[in-house]
């Protein structure tokens, strides 16, 4: 394998791993990245010697030292003591790597408005593939210098490089003549080995120990490393030089893992005067639906989730999401979701760029209508269309969670007995605490039960209103067992004039807590209808005394 | 003749040019007799006031409205009767969607089955708390098409609000309830939706029957104001067979519910 791949046996050998797909890679190196980015936050850093400091044996050591300090003689691995000696007044703060790394991501995710495809690599470094984003930018190099400018506005260092391979274009930070290095784009392993011909062999990203051990036997630049068969040298430095050197000649490929999944479609519009206005947001979200919906028009897909990204001059950003029934990729809808949230974006200073991403979406599964615009079910399809779009709108106002289509559930329990068929396609529980669902109707019933019905009854009147939970009332009743005579709810005493009973219903066997209850249908004096239920009491090893409770009012 | 012939010119000037809308009759004579053009107006909005007898006579006139848009699906029109629940409408049949904007969480869906709508023909959405929500919940549903009523239980709307909501149903023909429910026999007065085509009041009066022949669950409905309608009062009666008016003597009187054991 390797000998085929050696350049000097078989001169521009094409690449093992299928057909090339094309990348530009942007590196972007933060030689003095702990420092720096710490002295954002301590302003008094940037201007005097400042150092990170890490616990080593018992010793503090420097770990990260500034542009200044650095100048100063103090470098990392020193012992802070001997700092100190250098520099008395030098400014220390704790080391903290993972802090470091995380900080390091969060400008990862800033960085994605230029490209989807951001990677961090190791301490200090980012790759940006910027492949078929530069357009937007106006170019390369004014992708390039505005990448620059802004981060040189947080206050840090940066060298770039631009590459068709995270190899070369990494090496290029570290060790290119130029600010930004440049390697042609679409440049084969013969051109990429004349750009990093005359580079010291660690800018290959190799180990400290194994660029020693290169340099000691005198191969201290890469072109040294051409001549020589890959057979020896994985013998004498183990597989790592030749994959580095296979890595960044673009030989074997080596993948950007963004840091949050693509998603399937995605619309940019950035602004070369940042927009504030609510007008212009509006103006630039219409075009971005117009964009978005074309592309999902052509492939037959419909988007369920959008979320429009709106980065802001200060930074950060402003995220609207919404969400769909059905996969929807007509516009007047989808903006008219967006207009309800628009004002929740707060322009601040202005934004800069925004971003309308389908993260979730679905193919269309268009409905055949007939010449009068009817589907074959009878229902014209607009008016399906347009139910769905309500609906929509309702969801992403209040939550979907909070509407629903109440259908049957097999249950004798009065509170279990309605289900809310979610627009989501998963039902949730009619009423919350009412715990998870029964078996299903093949659970087997105890012989007195007949099959439980799947619809509600109709020939048992059921109240419009349910109290949940059920309000305790104190019942009168003459005869113990038997149906009350009266009934004091929230300190009125309503004496009943009618009264239709018992129903009893009970609950499914394997609920044993709770007691069979005794339904009433009660009408007082005034004309109000209440559905009163005794809760055990009659059998002699239940609940001693019967409790009453008010569970339900009629029309 | 003649002043049949002046009423539907006043009728005409008053409605100035919706003397044509499409109506929903009550299918209780009396009742539709003292409405303008025979029946509730649909495209419009009204206000029912009242105690849980409200949220039932809300109900009906939902399910009413329902058979009246949507493609027929088996039931007479005007039997009332629950077939809905007995066929459930197949997938995709919507006849006539309905849509209920609760303030709270409390509507049990098994109870409305009685009053005409069936499992699946309905839509809750619950929780409405602030009145701004269910205003907009309500234009937005006024709006549409492909709903033939929504109910609003929200206490007043203004007349700013209440215009809009008339403007977004009189464009649509949706049959728009504002129901009011408060406890009718402590607080008079009440309903202040000011642009309401007409205003209603159902309590519940005592004297059902028992067994399943009679009716059983009986309203006093009033109707308070109705544009170019005759307000009135009656007594209406609900059994298996919908709802018909009784004679007022018949309230408050009868033997009461069998006695239970």
């Amino acid at each position: 394998m390797s000998r085929e791949r050696n350049p000097a046996t078989q001169p521009g050998a094409p690449a093992l791993s299928g057909p090339r797909i094309s990348r530009r890679i942007l590196a972007v190196w933060l030689p003095w990245w702990p420092s720096e980015r710490l002295a954002r936050h301590r302003p008094e850093a940037r201007s005097r010697p400042f150092v990170t400091v890490a616990e080593r044996n018992g010793r503090l050591i420097v770990d990260a030292a500034n542009p200044r300090a650095t100048r100063a003689g103090l470098t990392p691995g020193m012992p802070l003591a001997d700092a100190r000696a250098i520099v008395p007044d030098v400014i220390v703060h704790p080391a903290d790597p993972a802090d470091d790394a995380l900080a390091l991501e969060r400008l990862a995710r800033w960085a994605d408005r230029f490209t989807p495809r951001v990677m961090p690599d190791g301490t200090d470094t980012l790759f940006l593939d910027i492949a078929g984003c530069t357009h937007i930018f106006g170019g390369e190099e004014a992708l390039t210098a505005s990448l620059r400018s802004a981060l040189e506005g947080f206050g840090l260092t940066v060298r770039l490089a631009l590459a068709d391979t995270p190899g070369a274009a990494w090496a290029l930070t570290r060790y290119g003549a130029e600010d930004p290095a440049v390697a042609p784009s679409g440049a084969g392993p013969d051109e990429l080995k004349r750009a990093l011909a005359q580079l010291p062999v660690a800018a290959l990203r190799l180990g400290s120990d194994v660029a020693e051990a290169l340099v000691s036997f005198g191969l201290d630049r890469i072109c040294t490393l051409f001549a020589i068969e890959p057979v020896e040298l994985i013998r004498r430095f183990g597989m790592e030089p030749v994959r580095r050197l296979d890595q960044a000649l673009g030989r074997i490929d080596e993948p950007i893992t963004p840091l949050r999944p693509l998603p399937p479609r995605e619309a940019h519009r950035a602004f070369a005067e940042p927009i504030s206005t609510a007008a212009d947001i509006r103006a630039a979200v219409d075009g971005l639906l117009d964009d978005l919906c074309g592309e999902m028009g052509r492939a037959g897909e419909g988007a369920r989730r959008l979320h429009l990204v709106c980065h802001r001059v200060e930074g950060d950003r402003r995220t609207l999401t919404v969400g769909t029934s059905r996969p929807l990729r007509r516009k007047k809808p989808l903006m008219g979701l967006f207009a309800e949230k628009l004002d929740q974006v707060e322009p601040g200073f202005g934004i800069d760029e925004i971003v309308l991403a389908a993260d979730i979406v679905e193919t269309i599964d268009e409905l055949q209508t007939d010449w009068s615009g009817e589907t074959p079910g009878g229902y014209r399809a607009a008016d399906e269309e347009e139910l769905a779009d309500l609906l929509d709108r309702l969801g992403n106002r209040f939550g979907f969670g909070r509407i629903g289509r109440p259908v049957p559930r097999q249950s004798w329990l009065p509170e279990r007995a309605a289900v809310r068929e979610g627009l989501l396609g998963s039902g949730s529980g009619m009423r919350p605490g009412s715990g998870p669902h029964p078996g299903s109707a093949a659970q087997p019933k105890p012989a007195a039960h007949h099959a439980v019905p799947a619809s509600w009854p109709e020939d048992r009147r059921r109240p419009l209103r349910l109290l949940s939970p059920p309000e305790p009332v104190e019942a009168v009743n003459l005869e113990p067992g038997g149906s009350p005579f009266g009934f004091r709810y929230r300190g009125r005493f309503r004496q009943l004039r009618a009264v239709e009973g018992p129903e009893r219903l009970e609950c499914e066997w394997w609920r044993e807590d709770a007691p069979r209850r005794d339904y009433y249908l009660a009408e007082d004096e005034a004309g109000g209808r209440y559905w009163l239920y005794r809760a055990g009491g009659r059998d002699p090893g239940t609940t001693p005394r019967p409790r009453w409770f008010l569970h339900g009012v009629f029309a | 003749m003649t002043a049949d012939a002046l009423r539907r010119t006043i009728q005409g000037i008053e409605e100035a040019g919706s003397a044509d809308r499409p109506r929903l009759p009550l299918g209780i004579p009396g009742i539709d007799r003292a409405l303008p053009g025979g029946g509730l107006r649909l495209g419009g909005i009204h206000e029912v006031v009242g105690d849980e007898s409200a949220t039932g006579f809300c109900a009906a006139l939902l399910a009413r409205a329902a058979l009246a848009a949507g493609p027929p699906c088996g039931a007479d029109p005007g039997s009332g009767t629950t077939q809905g629940a007995r066929d459930p409408p197949r997938k995709g049949h919507r006849a006539g969607t309905l849509l209920w904007l609760a303030r709270d969480d409390d509507l049990y869906p098994p109870g409305l089955v009685r009053y005409g709508i069936g499992p699946g023909q309905l839509l809750v959405v619950s929780g409405l708390r602030r009145a701004d929500d269910m205003l907009w919940a309500m234009e937005e549903a006024l709006r549409c098409r492909a709903v033939s009523g929504v109910v609003a239980e929200i206490g007043q709307i203004g007349l700013a609000a209440g215009r809009r909501l008339m403007l977004a149903a009189e464009g649509t023909g949706v049959l728009g309830l504002v129901l009011s429910r408060r406890d009718g026999e402590r607080r008079r007065g009440g309903g202040r939706v000011q642009v309401a085509v007409s205003r209603w009041r159902v309590t519940g009066v005592p004297g059902g029957h028992g067994g399943s022949d009679g009716p059983e669950t009986r309203w006093r409905v009033k109707l308070r104001r109705c544009r170019s309608g005759r307000p009135g009062k009656w007594i209406v009666g609900w059994g298996d067979k919908g709802w018909k008016a009784l004679p007022p003597s018949d309230a408050a009187s009868g033997p009461g519910m069998r006695r239970a054991g």
